[in-house]
């Protein structure tokens, strides 16, 4: 497997769809390379589809970690807080109009497996992949993901309508 | 919910109105379901057509919600941090990364660091939550290799015989980063192929693909000079009787075949 080759290939379309579960660059990149990492590092070999399949699957349950990880820290620190939430400014609440808000807010409104199918699925994955990946049935997919679609897109048309 | 509550044979929402359910529209637009009754019923029904048609256009919304997410990231740079790794190093940031990350793994490492010394001892604790999630089954990770045969799909596609020019290809919503190899044959064939989900139509000399993923082969009868190859609305190549213009962004190039890698 060429280095260089698969880099180009899987690394923008794997720290694209990091970024859009995780909802923060830095995570998403982190992410995508210690993905790249275990795959070189394994010796992973496979058709191109297969290989990117593995790096997706591979990703979300690293993203899936570093959450279950995320969580643990916040209940933590919610016994002992040490700083006040500060309020929404004028600011944050115009930037909430912006498109690029609404779909991350229309994404987090999201249950974590039906972000993590609907991602899959507009990533270009077949519906057996995404079952591989989320251990959900094959004949299950098509039923959540047009329950992942339609909440994704009740929450643009509700920013829309309020816009 | 939807309206679209149906008689597919297994399906778990039929509420017998006679209309295709929602999963079962989402599964035709995806290419999922192709079973010739579907098909039929969908011949002799405005409203599930009508559907279907919505369906096509939830999907353009929210992949085009998604395109707003996206930012610039340096695929050089994130190389390098790979490389860096995979030789040994343990460097998470590459030279040019920018001060905000260098901070943010710092932080994230002594974060880490108190999470694993915490978790560690929350997890000695009987009953504890924490043994949970530290002593469940770890990710499905170890067999890498056995993962990657049972995941690896079979390529979908169609196929026409053109004897007479000129042929049309036009792929759309081709994720970036897909590998599009076309390649000239002897023969009067016309072919496309990409990853499962993928929708193909065709008329006499064109075919238009709505591109679920790839590697995506696009196979050009040879003895037509007439051709075009259109991506995500962006001409890649154009035949003509004086010659080839290429004008996608190909990556290599021989006398029989040109890679493309979609930006």
């Amino acid at each position: 497997m060429d280095f260089d080759t698969t880099f180009e290939e899987q690394y923008p379309p794997l720290v694209r769809y990091c970024h859009r579960l995780s909802g923060d660059r830095d995570t998403a990149e982190d992410i995508a390379q210690e993905a790249m990492v275990r795959l070189f590092e394994r010796d992973v070999e496979g058709s191109t589809a297969g290989i990117r399949a593995w790096l997706f699957k591979t990703a979300t349950h690293l993203i899936r970690d570093r959450y279950r990880v995320e969580e643990n820290r916040k209940r933590l620190m919610s016994e002992n807080p040490v700083m006040p939430t500060e309020p929404d400014s004028p600011e944050q609440a115009l930037e909430r109009m912006h498109d690029k808000a609404t779909a991350r807010r229309a994404l987090d409104a999201l249950p974590a497996r039906d972000r993590e199918m609907l991602l899959l699925r507009y990533s270009g994955f077949s519906y057996r992949e995404i079952a591989e990946a989320v251990d959900v049935a094959t004949t299950s997919v098509g039923t959540l993901l047009a329950r992942a679609e339609r909440r994704f897109s009740d929450v643009l048309l509700a920013a829309g309508e309020a816009a | 919910m939807s309206d679209f509550r149906g008689g597919l044979p297994g399906d778990a929402d039929a509420h017998f109105s006679g209309h295709l359910s929602e999963r079962a529209i989402v599964e035709l637009r995806d290419g999922a379901l192709l079973d010739a009754d579907s098909g039929i019923h969908l011949d002799g029904c405005e409203v599930c057509r009508n559907a279907l048609e919505e369906a096509k256009g939830r999907a353009d919304t929210i992949g085009a919600a998604l395109a707003e997410l996206e930012e610039p990231f340096d695929v050089g740079t994130a190389r390098e941090a790979v490389q860096a790794r995979l030789a040994g190093g343990r460097s998470t940031t590459g030279p040019g990364r920018d001060e905000k990350r260098s901070t943010s793994f710092g932080t994230l490492g002594r974060a880490a660091t108190f999470l694993l010394v915490t978790t560690g001892a929350l997890s000695a604790l009987p009953g504890s939550p924490v043994r949970d999630w530290i002593g469940g089954p770890p990710p499905q990770l170890s067999a890498p290799s056995e993962m990657v045969r049972t995941m690896a799909v079979e390529p979908v596609g169609m196929r026409m015989t053109v004897e007479d020019g000129p042929v049309f290809v036009r792929l759309d919503q081709v994720p970036s980063g897909t590998v599009i190899e076309v390649r000239w044959l002897a023969e009067p064939s016309l072919g496309v192929r990409a990853a499962p989900g993928s929708s193909f139509t065709s008329a006499e000399g064109r075919v238009q693909a709505t591109i679920a993923g790839g590697p995506v082969s696009v196979e050009l009868p040879g003895s037509i000079d007439e051709a075009s190859l259109t991506v995500n609305g962006r001409v890649y190549l154009r035949g003509a009787p004086g010659g080839l213009d290429v004008t996608g962004p190909v990556d290599t190039r021989d006398t029989e075949t040109i890679r493309f890698i979609v930006r």
